[in-house]
């Protein structure tokens, strides 16, 4: 009788240890999940803010007569160019090795893009400039409108 | 009689661990599905100032309300109010054109005459789903000079 007893305390014992257990793997688990998404979406909402903002502020500060220009490269496809007035020197910005970068050198210099600043990853980087003077840029992020104020965009 | 009291005792006593074991899990559940329902906000947010922010400059980039739902149309995702007070686009949940997307720009168009011009000030609303409430929205106005391009 004492044995059946003490047998009964065992399986007790153990199914709360069990109970105690599993919720507790619950708890890892679904917090791991929460986490995981909760940094993910963090980082999508830093990297889209970092990369459109980084375009409008840019492209906004360089908005003069003619200083916006879009060129087509052999090696990484589209080159946004903004012109520093007529110093001859521009900033380009343009996607190399999954990456936007941008680098600042003479308007008639050859892009070299191990040399350039890496400003976020991105596999789309699609500039289009319109003849009413609005500029759109696409990336991973999304796509950003820009209405050139100087309406003088280059060509 | 002594030894059933005890054992009366522990079975109480796990009982209310147990209890207590599964309000923390239940706190801790709620915590969680919290921090989710934050991210989904924080997300809707970041993309409601994008559509917003690009909203703005198509209404500094048009003269009228025609021009602005023509900037911002694309497969038929934006039409002209029927009193031509505005413009209203859909987007998708990536931010792209879809006419039966979540997101909704609601762009008020408030044209004041000037001597020099036309004042245009504008409302701008981003709401998701069937929600009323503007997940998040701002006010702009542009000049537009007479016979300007």
């Amino acid at each position: 009788m004492n044995r059946n007893r003490h047998a009964g305390l065992g399986l007790y014992m153990i199914g709360i240890a069990a109970l105690f257990l599993a919720g507790f793997f619950l708890l890892v688990v679904f917090g791991a999940q929460s986490y995981r998404s909760t940094v993910g979406g963090q980082n999508r909402n830093m990297q889209s803010r970092a990369l459109l903002s980084y375009l409008s502020t840019t492209v906004k500060g360089y908005d003069a007569e003619g200083a916006v220009r879009i060129d087509e490269d052999g090696e990484v496809g589209k080159v946004l160019i903004l012109r520093e007035g007529r110093s001859g020197y521009a900033l380009r910005i343009y996607r190399a090795d999954g990456r936007l970068v941008e680098d600042y050198a003479r308007t008639d210099a050859g892009l070299r893009p191990e040399d350039a600043q890496v400003i976020g990853e991105t596999a789309v980087f699609d500039p289009v400039l319109t003849a009413d003077g609005l500029l759109t840029v696409s990336c991973d992020a999304g796509k950003v409108l820009l209405h050139l104020r100087s309406e003088g965009a280059g060509t | 009689m002594k030894r059933n009291g005890q054992i009366t005792a522990f079975y109480f006593e796990t009982l209310l661990l147990i209890v207590v074991f599964l309000l923390i899990i239940l706190v801790l559940t709620q915590v969680f599905g919290l921090a989710r329902q934050q991210t989904a906000a924080a997300r809707q947010l970041t993309d409601a100032v994008v559509l917003a922010g690009n909203a703005a400059e198509a209404v500094s980039a048009s003269r009228d309300p025609a021009e602005l739902c023509s900037l911002l149309n694309e497969n038929g995702n934006a039409e002209v109010l029927p009193d031509t007070s505005g413009v209203t686009a859909r987007y998708d949940d990536g931010k792209n054109p879809d006419p039966l997307g979540a997101f909704r720009v609601e762009v008020s168009w408030q044209p004041e005459k000037t001597a020099e011009g036309t004042m245009v000030s504008s409302e701008i609303r981003v709401c998701y789903g069937s929600s009323e409430q503007p997940v998040y929205s701002l006010e702009t106005a542009s000049f537009k000079e007479e016979g300007a391009a």
